[in-house]
């Protein structure tokens, strides 16, 4: 009964993160939840596992490092966190952005200038050094 | 034993369900605060190009920040791709020459070495650097649809790894720290100063560590940046606490959080002391290898974010981004401040658009790495004032 209920409560938590997902939100898997890329013409099993005795405090280990999608979503692993974050643009611009969570991280401006990839790859771009 | 694991479900589901909903909720951005604008009269130093040396050997990727620049003029980079992710350090000679790679694969007593952050001491490397330490005995792993499998069981664990100035590898000291270290910095008594977040909370927590690992103390930073808390706290007390920030952000306001400022933070040298600053609006702490901690707030308008900090014989280069009140970007500036009294003395105006790939300065010449758009390779452009003080 209790593991009917374990079962059960997994799938409802399923369709609530990948709705976190869907609105470009970062969700926390942590451990528990299989990550199934949402675009099924690329999509991988990334499954997370839950260690026996693991708990979120212990020396829980994580399997499968890095990984991530190559369909609208991808699934980002940052220092032990399981995220899922909306791709906005092209491939690269969200592996940089997904470099630049835990970095920071600047990227080459069409001038050759280093501009932080928060910045450079937001809406609205950059501007010259302008000066107070 | 069934029945814990269901209660810990339900508190896991409690705690992402929470989560999820505080994503969604706006979150105040302490940086958007304005402060009163310091009118200052500035020194305005006009810089110009002096001298470009190509790096053909470095191809022009994106790059993590700091770079850094050893007292001879060695420059230190991190390219980053988006195969590879963040990569091996590299030294760049300041004629270009010559390139030296800081292998991973040489670090022969960490077992699978991940380098997180990057200190010089003199013209040494250290980096901050997870390795996974097996446990000795294997676990059984239950993937959600019930299959099992066998792993070897490991625990990460963070390290201190040397490199010698040729890339030779010297050595690796296991950390003892009661939280994650993200950052590090080295005194010149050989101590680390050591800061990252509680494992549990993700505050901010900041510790002296011996030269062999062992955690000595925390060091209290007064003013520092903390979790903004949603449940019990007024606007108004949101308002006038500048240095609380959400724990998380959404991805539109991606370096706003919490989080984002904490692991991108960064330690540099300066003279026997350590600043520690971030991307927010808490000061500037300069710490002593005793644990003395001065805090400077650097006189800047409102609404600005500090980003980058270079430490000379007399004063702090800092480089800051400022929003647009249209929305359309950002710009950015750089000043001289007095570190003792957080005063702009200087603004440097650039000839053109050089960003933040600053790495030496004197507070006389300026080199930045840039990116050379024809050779697709990375170039490093030395400039200095336009005219020259006599």
């Amino acid at each position: 009964m209790i593991k009917s209920s374990l079962i059960l409560l997994l799938f409802v938590m399923l369709p609530i993160t990948m709705a976190c997902a869907q609105q470009g939100k970062c969700v926390n898997l942590n451990y528990v939840y299989p990550i199934r890329c949402p675009n099924s013409g690329c999509g991988e099993l990334y499954p997370a596992y839950l260690s026996e005795g693991c708990d979120l405090e212990g020396p829980c280990v994580y399997l499968g490092y890095t990984s991530w999608c190559c369909g609208q979503y991808m699934n980002v692993q940052v220092q032990g966190r399981c995220l899922l974050a909306e791709m906005k643009g092209k491939r690269v611009r969200s592996r940089i952005l997904e470099l630049a969570k835990k970095n920071e991280i600047v990227v080459p401006t069409c001038s050759g200038a280093y501009v932080p990839a928060r910045i450079a790859l937001q809406e609205g771009g950059e501007r010259n050094n302008g000066g107070l | 034993m069934a029945a814990y694991k269901v209660v810990r479900v339900l508190l896991f589901t409690l705690f992402v369900t929470t989560w999820f909903f505080a994503q969604v909720i706006p979150q105040h951005s302490p940086q958007a605060a304005t402060a009163a604008p310091e009118k200052v009269p500035l020194e305005k130093v006009p810089l110009a190009v002096v001298s470009t040396v190509q790096v053909p050997s470095l191809p022009m990727e994106s790059m993590a920040l700091p770079v850094l620049c050893s007292p001879e003029g060695t420059i230190f980079i991190r390219l980053a791709t988006m195969a590879a992710g963040v990569q091996d350090t590299v030294s760049v000679s300041s004629d270009g020459k010559t390139v030296i790679r800081f292998d991973r694969m040489k670090i022969n007593d960490v077992p699978r070495p991940v380098p997180l952050d990057v200190f010089l001491s003199g013209s040494d490397v250290y980096m901050l650097t997870d390795g996974q330490i097996p446990l000795g005995y294997e676990t059984k792993w239950r993937s959600p649809i019930g299959e099992v499998e066998s792993h070897q069981a490991s625990t990460s664990r963070t390290f201190v790894t040397h490199f010698q100035h040729d890339g030779t590898y010297a050595g690796s000291v296991l950390l003892d720290v009661p939280f994650k270290p993200l950052h590090l910095g080295i005194f010149e008594d050989g101590n680390f100063l050591i800061t990252g977040a509680d494992k549990k909370t993700d505050e901010p927590r900041l510790a002296i560590v011996s030269s062999s690992g062992q955690f000595m103390r925390f060091v209290e930073l007064k003013g520092d940046v903390h979790a903004q808390k949603e449940s019990d706290v007024s606007q108004k007390d949101k308002d006038q606490d500048k240095s609380a920030m959400p724990h998380f952000a959404p991805d539109k306001n991606f370096g706003n959080s919490l989080i984002d400022v904490v692991y991108t933070s960064q330690i540099v040298g300066d003279g026997s002391n350590l600043l520690l600053f971030r991307r927010s609006n808490s000061p500037v702490f300069s710490i002593s290898s005793g644990g003395e901690v001065r805090a400077q707030k650097l006189k800047v308008q409102g609404g600005y974010s500090l980003e980058n900090i270079k430490t000379t014989r007399d004063s702090w280069i800092a480089e800051f981004t400022h929003g647009l009140r249209d929305g359309t970007g950002n710009e950015f500036a750089t000043y001289a401040f007095d570190p003792y009294t957080g005063a702009p003395l200087r603004q440097y105006i650039y000839p053109r658009d050089l960003g933040f790939g600053l790495a030496c300065t004197d507070g006389v010449e300026f080199t930045f790495v840039m990116a050379d758009t024809e050779s697709k390779s990375l170039k490093l452009l030395k400039l200095a004032p336009a005219t020259r003080p006599n």
